[in-house]
């Protein structure tokens, strides 16, 4: 989506309300294909409304990249494989 | 089903907030997977059917009160976007659109990981599965055994009680300026 070149151009259009309301839904895909070309074009026309997605945008980035920073411990999968190697040999072992 | 651990790992240790007990977590969701695999429908998402197995793990191992210890605070006056609008009031930013990963993870980062550790799993658990893990609302929905607009409702609260942690934080670091709620 391109940036828009001037602020405040729209801030004060009641449409910035419902497309605030719908940020969310865009970035989670809830939209259909005719709301999300239509919120696309606001966004393209208001650096407020832009912004606010993209800052919503890049902190769900930023959480998603601290969330999976975690490392799985190699011990964890060794256990896991034996676990389920064990539990496999076993005759009333299910899967 | 082992390609997901690194990912099941990961959502469990911000999901107890302890090490020890997402080791715990995962390894009993595996064994439970593994027993219960024929009920695995195939061309399903394995992804969220280990999540499910992972939240009933969790619920079962947690004290109950974890979960639900938490009264619904009320929607009215919560605010998702608090932490955008007061640094566009009060952090002095001259151009909103001044921000990059980079700069956001520098700022943030630490504090969005210990924040999501404060939320209460109510909250945490749907906000990771919709913002880390892309699921669906109504792919959570199944996970959690809830509503679709339970879903809606809980990702929305926990949203911004994140928000407001972060608005908190934002202050007491002095990059919002003091004294204006």
């Amino acid at each position: 989506m391109r940036r828009p070149k001037r602020h405040g151009d729209h801030a004060g259009k009641p449409d910035c309300r419902k497309v605030r309301d719908q940020v969310f839904h865009l970035l989670d895909g809830r939209l259909t294909p005719a709301r999300r070309r239509a919120i696309r074009r606001h966004l393209e026309q208001c650096p407020r409304c832009f912004s606010r997605l993209e800052f919503t945008r890049i902190m769900r980035q930023v959480m998603r990249r601290r969330v999976l920073a975690e490392r799985c411990p190699v011990a964890l999968v060794r256990r896991i494989r034996a676990m389920i190697s064990r539990d496999a040999g076993r005759p009333s072992g299910k899967r | 089903m082992l390609p997901h651990m690194p990912r099941l790992f990961a959502f469990a240790r911000r999901l107890t907030g302890n090490q020890e007990q997402a080791e715990d977590v995962v390894q009993e969701a595996y064994l439970r997977a593994w027993r219960f695999f024929h009920r695995f429908e195939a061309g399903t998402n394995a992804r969220a059917w280990l999540f499910k197995i992972l939240h009933n793990v969790f619920l079962n191992t947690r004290k109950p009160a974890r979960m639900r210890e938490v009264q619904m605070p009320e929607e009215e006056g919560m605010d998702d976007f608090l932490l955008y609008n007061r640094l566009v009031r009060d952090g002095g930013w001259k151009d909103p659109l001044d921000i990059s990963p980079e700069k956001f993870d520098h700022m943030f980062g630490d504090e969005v990981k210990r924040a999501l550790d404060r939320l209460p799993g109510t909250y945490r658990f749907p906000l990771l599965l919709c913002d880390v893990e892309g699921l669906s609302y109504e792919q959570i929905a199944q996970v959690m055994g809830i509503p679709g607009g339970t879903v809606r409702s809980r990702l929305f609260r926990g949203r911004a009680i994140l928000q407001r942690e972060l608005t908190e934080y934002a202050r007491k670091q002095g990059i919002l300026k003091p004294g204006r709620a």
